[in-house]
């Protein structure tokens, strides 16, 4: 079963839940349903939960999407739901913190650009998706080839990994941000 | 030894919090000591122990309004910190970091210091109409630095506030210290 992890607060400033249940019903409408979407974090908006919840049993797929209802430290998480693959929303390229924690356990990670208006921003790794259509495709990939496409994918987050990392210069220029001369 | 406050509202699990954390123990292993201050949340969180572990100075309290007479000891408190950021400041840290401009509306007024930087740690896709919901006022003073954790930002900020902003803008990535 490919496991798809959400790590994330069920609130209101993070609009994108909906888009994990759209991908629950394409994979289900193209003949895979092998899956499990589980929601990591803690309920704060209960409206957005119920949302998702009713949206899931509208495309019959509730039986496909989890919740943790809390958050949990991602190092902590069970075994079982550390081998799957953690999805995290981009701006364009950005990615926040949840992905960069992610990369940095060594986690599986698919990210996939929230912002239509940076749909050209994309790099050329597999796991860096532009939009939906695009990560339903690598799911099915991952399905169909994984140890091949999980290899890349972890590639391709050692590589991204680096970027996280701070050079002397913009750690130089954050001790300026910090203790500023004068 | 240097000194900076770093400023936000909660300690949760989660990126904003993540990136204090970052900013503190970076902070820290650079010589400059940390003080974080949790405002209007009495609420022991996940990273309170985290940085408490790593001998991290972390402050709950408010500082306005003040008023607590259930809690005394918590108004007194709260009137030391209000008096210590209105008046010195200036005198206490090099300098003030606020987490989140969700954040600075609570201390635009209330910290008096010639060095503010005010993170901005959301890009205005999370907001209704793709438009950020912050007053204009908070990047009206020219000594201010609004810091941008993406490039981004720094459009999408001018695109809706243009001429309001006389802050300056620098941009400073994420980053994770992997020997943590």
């Amino acid at each position: 079963m490919i496991r798809i992890n959400l790590v994330a607060r069920i609130a209101g400033d993070k609009n994108s839940f909906l888009d994990l249940v759209y991908i629950a019903f394409q994979l289900k409408q193209q003949g895979f349903e092998d899956y499990l979407v589980t929601f990591i974090g803690a309920i704060e908006t209960i409206e957005i939960y119920q949302n998702i919840v009713r949206m899931a049993e509208l495309l019959e797929v509730g039986d496909k999407i989890d919740f943790t209802k809390k958050s949990i430290p991602m190092h902590q998480l069970p075994d079982d739901i550390k081998s799957g693959y953690f999805f995290a929303f981009t701006v364009g390229m950005f990615m926040g913190y949840s992905a960069i924690e992610s990369i940095n356990l060594g986690f599986k990670t698919i990210f996939c650009n929230v912002d239509k208006r940076l749909d050209c921003e994309q790099s050329c790794y597999i796991n860096v998706c532009p939009n939906l259509n695009a990560v339903i495709d690598l799911i099915l990939m991952i399905n169909k080839d994984t140890a091949v496409v999980d290899k890349q994918i972890a590639i391709n987050n050692q590589l991204m990994k680096k970027n996280y990392l701070l050079n002397a210069d913009e750690a130089s220029l954050l001790k300026s941000l910090m203790a500023p001369n004068g | 030894m240097k000194r900076v406050l770093i400023i936000s509202n909660k300690l949760t699990i989660g990126g904003a919090e993540k990136l204090l954390v970052e900013l503190a123990v970076f902070a820290q292993k650079n010589n400059i000591q940390p003080t974080v201050l949790i405002l209007d949340n009495y609420q022991h969180q996940y990273y309170d122990s985290i940085l408490q572990g790593k001998g991290i100075k972390v402050v709950h309290t408010r500082i306005r309004p003040i008023k607590h007479f259930r809690a005394p000891l918590k108004m007194m408190h709260s009137a030391w910190w209000a008096i210590k950021l209105k008046y010195f400041a200036q005198k206490y840290y090099d300098s003030v970091h606020t987490i989140g401009l969700y954040n600075v509306e609570k201390v635009f007024d209330t910290i008096t210091h010639r060095h503010r930087y005010f993170w901005n740690v959301n890009n205005s896709i999370q907001y209704f109409n793709m438009e950020y919901s912050y007053q204009q006022e908070i990047f009206g003073n020219g000594e201010d630095t609004i810091v941008s954790i993406n490039k981004y930002q720094h459009g999408e900020l001018y695109q809706q506030y243009g001429d309001a902003i006389k802050a300056k803008i620098v941009l400073s990535k994420l980053f994770i210290d992997d020997t943590n």
